[in-house]
C-alpha cells in the first residue's frame, strides 16, 4: 500500500464524501454501473457496492483533483474486467469441455499446463465474449443510422462528441437522445442474459 | 469512417463502453436526472435506494478494515498475542499463580528482583509452548 499523499482523500474523507453524493451523482453512479454490467453480466447495484466497498479499502486513493464519481467509475470499471475474468475462469473450471476435449488434442503440438496457456484459454474465453457482446450491439442497431454510427465512432475513438454532431447534423440534445437509446440497448442486451455465465 | 478492424473484440467493447462512461460523466445534471425519470417511475425514490446501498456498502467497508486491522495485530503479535498484550502487572500476576499452581514446573526466576516485561513475555511464550496455558492466559 502506498503511502498518503496530501494530494488525496483519506478514507475518512472519501467516505464521507461518497455518503453525502447528491440525487444526480447517484443516478450517474447507476447508470455507469449498468455500462458496465454489460462487461460482466452481473446486477449494477453488485457493481457500484462492490465499487465503494473496495474504494474505501485504503489500497486505492481518489486524488483530491478528481471527481468521485469519475473515481468510483474507474474503480467499477476494474472490477467488472476482474469478474469478467473470474468467471471465464470459472468457467472454465466447470465446464471441462469448453477448453478442448481429450479428441482435441494433437499430441504433436500438446499444450502445456503452464500458467501461460490457462492465460492464453482465458484470454479465447473473453475474445469470445466480446465477440457475442458485439455481435448483439450490430443486431440491435446497424439499421439505426445515427446510434449505429456514434456506435462506430466510440469503437474507433477519435471523435469529440462535436464532431460527431457536426457530421451527422444534429444538436447536442439530439446527440443525447441517441446516446440514451443506446445504454438502454446496452440494458436490453444485458437482461436477455440475465443468469448467464460470460 | 474507416473501418475499426484493426482493434480486437475486446478492444472494440472495451472503446464503445468507456466512450458511454465519458458522455456520462460530460453529461449535465438536468440530462442525467431525466434519463433516470425514463428508468424509474420515481427517480427520487430511487435516488434513496441507491443511498441505501452506498451506506451499506459503507458500513461493510468499515467492517473489513476493521477485520484487517485485527488481523495485522494478530500476526504482529504472533502466537500467544492476546496474553502478551496484558498489561506487565496482569503478566506478573499470572506467572506468579502458575509458579504456585503447575506442580512441577519450574520456571527461572530473578531473586528478590521484579522480572521486566521482556522476561516475563519469554516466560509466558515458554508456557504456551509447553502447552501449560493458551494465547489468552487460560491454563490448558
Amino acid at each position: 500500500m502506498g503511502g498518503m499523499s496530501e494530494g488525496e482523500y483519506t478514507t475518512e474523507e472519501l467516505s464521507e464524501l461518497i455518503h453525502g453524493l447528491g440525487d444526480v451523482e447517484l443516478h450517474r453512479l447507476e447508470l455507469a454501473g449498468r455500462v458496465l454490467a454489460l462487461k460482466c453480466w452481473r446486477d449494477p447495484a453488485e457493481l457500484l457496492s462492490e465499487a465503494v466497498m473496495r474504494s474505501l479499502d485504503g489500497k486505492r486513493r481518489c486524488p483530491k483533483a478528481m471527481k468521485v464519481s469519475a473515481f468510483l467509475f474507474g474503480v467499477m470499471k476494474s472490477i467488472a474486467s476482474e469478474w469478467l475474468r473470474r468467471r471465464t475462469r470459472e468457467r472454465g473450471a466447470v465446464d471441462d469441455t469448453c477448453w478442448g476435449t481429450p479428441r482435441d488434442v494433437d499430441v504433436d503440438t500438446l499444450p502445456d499446463q503452464s500458467s501461460g496457456q490457462l492465460d492464453r484459454l482465458e484470454a479465447a474465453e473473453q475474445r469470445e465474449f466480446a465477440r457475442t457482446i458485439l455481435k448483439e450491439v450490430r443486431e440491435m442497431f446497424e439499421n439505426d443510422e445515427q446510434a449505429w454510427f456514434v456506435i462506430e465512432a466510440d469503437m474507433e475513438g477519435g471523435m469529440s462528441p462535436d464532431d460527431i454532431c457536426a457530421t451527422l447534423e444534429i444538436d447536442r440534445r439530439r446527440y443525447d437522445t441517441v446516446r440514451k437509446r443506446v445504454r438502454r440497448g446496452f440494458d436490453e442486451i444485458r437482461r436477455r442474459h440475465k443468469g448467464d455465465r460470460p | 469512417m474507416t473501418s475499426p478492424a484493426k482493434k480486437s473484440d475486446e478492444q472494440l467493447l472495451d472503446s464503445l463502453l468507456d466512450a458511454e462512461l465519458e458522455a456520462l460523466l460530460g453529461a449535465d445534471d438536468k440530462a442525467i436526472l431525466a434519463e433516470a425519470a425514463e428508468i424509474h417511475q420515481d427517480p427520487t425514490a430511487a435516488a434513496n435506494k441507491l443511498r441505501g446501498i452506498l451506506a451499506a456498502a459503507i458500513t461493510e467497508a468499515g467492517k473489513r478494515r476493521l477485520a484487517e486491522a485485527r488481523a495485522t495485530l494478530d500476526a504482529q503479535n504472533g502466537p500467544g498475542g492476546k496474553v502478551l498484550a496484558w498489561p506487565i502487572q496482569n503478566k506478573r500476576d499470572l506467572v506468579a499463580r502458575l509458579r504456585q499452581e503447575v506442580k512441577g514446573l519450574t520456571m527461572a526466576a530473578r531473586q528478590g528482583m521484579d522480572e521486566t516485561e521482556r522476561d516475563l513475555d519469554c516466560v509466558i511464550e515458554d508456557l504456551i509452548d509447553i502447552g501449560v496455558i493458551d494465547d489468552e492466559g487460560n491454563k490448558v
